[in-house]
């Protein structure tokens, strides 16, 4: 099968935008790009250099982005202010990253994420779903301030259900680590981002995840621009995957809508789990 | 207009920006694809092909530097400008998207976050700054 793909290039880029597509479907859903699937896919199965991978990632991380977004904010799912105000931490905190990276040991670091991710998953595995209702949240001064608090098309009936935004501060600090830690780690900020809403901020987990899929775009896009001009972004690769996303995008944001909050939240925390374990060896590893 | 209003045109304009911009996106990937398979042309050679798949690290694809060498090939049919521009596409419209905020909230006299669209756009273009200044001239 590789060998075969090895030598048709139009084989390979549909093969590669099939696997895109559903990249970009639980992208989507749960507001985490897609590199998930796409960078293990690449580098381990069909051996393409880290390099590329990361490239051909990057570009499926604002494909998904944009693709979804443009769904969820016609349908109200994406709150655009919270995006807006968390982006202020996610964008600075990717810039510190950068700036202290060359003097950062990270091994301790992945260790600690991955004790903080495990227990992200144990709490929101733990947190009960939405009801319908408008639920009780501890007043916050600066959410009312910022006008956060709004509404979402989350009833069985896809009525709008509104919600209120709290610990907007301890939001945006959690959100200037996750900028931090992606840029020195290498993860995705969703996987971050989602659970810092969620459970920092009591915003609901569809939300949640619509809001995060907003702002990924907008801290990978420095990125990606570099690799752009670099000319490490290799259109064999990205085109099929842009194209795969773009497509896996739109199914996954209607599925947003379909699927309940409990069910989304089981995928999240399954994914949490893994990445977890992931860090928790690489961090193990890093000490050897 | 009251507050909620406002909101709600922001995002009725904001999503029309974004299915735009994917639109345009996926129209130029979709002609690619169109003339990679009616001609002899491919987004990856063969010979590169196998060696991106054997863990090669020495690949380049270098973008057009300018509009008018992406309008050359456009006009010539070239596939492979039209999925660098659909990935130039990609790549701007986050940014696009910030500053359409930014507009939009000066707009509605929305000062704060006015502010923090602006400072978003700012954080954005250090990084452009930053990391290009990490990287040696020549491989621009």
């Amino acid at each position: 099968m590789h060998e075969y793909l090895a030598t048709h290039p139009l084989a390979f880029e549909t093969c590669l935008a099939l696997v895109s597509s559903v990249a970009g479907a639980f992208g989507a859903l749960l507001g985490l790009g897609g590199g998930f699937i796409l960078i293990p896919f690449l580098t381990l199965v069909m051996g393409v250099h880290i390099k590329y991978a990361i490239g051909a990632s990057l570009v499926s991380v604002i494909a998904t982005s944009s693709g979804a977004a443009a769904a969820y904010v016609r349908e109200r799912m994406t709150n655009v202010r919270v995006a807006i105000f968390m982006e202020l931490g996610t964008t600075l905190g990717a810039l510190t990253g950068v700036a202290v990276a060359s003097f950062i040991a990270v091994s301790g670091l992945y260790l600690l994420f991955s004790v903080l991710l495990g227990w992200s998953a144990y709490a929101m595995l733990r947190r009960r779903e939405d009801t319908g209702a408008l639920r009780e949240v501890p007043p916050d001064s600066l959410s009312d301030r910022l006008r956060l608090h709004s509404e979402y098309p989350g009833g069985k009936n896809r009525e709008m259900i509104p919600y209120r935004v709290t610990r907007a501060k301890l939001g945006l600090l959690l959100m200037y680590l996750a900028g931090c830690v992606s840029a020195l780690l290498g993860i995705g900020s969703g996987i971050l981002k989602v659970p810092a809403m969620d459970q920092a901020m009591r915003i609901p987990i569809k939300v949640s995840s619509a809001t995060s899929n907003f702002m990924i775009g907008v801290t990978t896009a420095t990125s990606a621009g570099i690799y752009f001009m670099r000319g490490d972004i290799i259109p064999g690769l990205a085109g099929p995957v842009a194209f795969g996303v773009l497509i896996g995008s739109q199914l996954g944001s209607r599925l947003l809508g379909r699927w309940s909050g409990r069910t989304i939240r089981i995928i999240f925390v399954i994914i949490l789990v893994v990445v977890s374990i992931q860090m928790g060896v690489k961090g193990v590893r890093s000490f050897e | 207009m009251s507050d909620h209003s406002n909101d709600l045109r922001l995002e009725r304009w904001l999503s029309v920006l974004l299915r735009g911009g994917v639109g345009v996106s996926l129209l130029l990937l979709l002609i690619g694809m169109l003339i990679n398979y009616s001609t002899t042309q491919s987004w990856i050679p063969a010979t590169d092909l196998n060696s991106l798949l054997s863990g090669a690290s020495n690949l380049r694809s270098d973008p057009p530097k300018n509009l008018a060498e992406f309008a050359y090939g456009f006009s010539a049919l070239q596939s492979l400008n039209f999925v660098q521009g659909a990935i130039l596409i990609l790549i701007l419209l986050p940014g696009f998207r910030v500053a359409f905020l930014f507009g939009s909230f000066l707009r509605q006299r929305d000062w704060i976050f006015s502010l923090f669209a602006f400072l978003v756009l700012g954080f954005m273009s250090a990084g452009v700054l930053f990391y290009a200044a990490r990287i040696s001239p020549e491989r621009f």
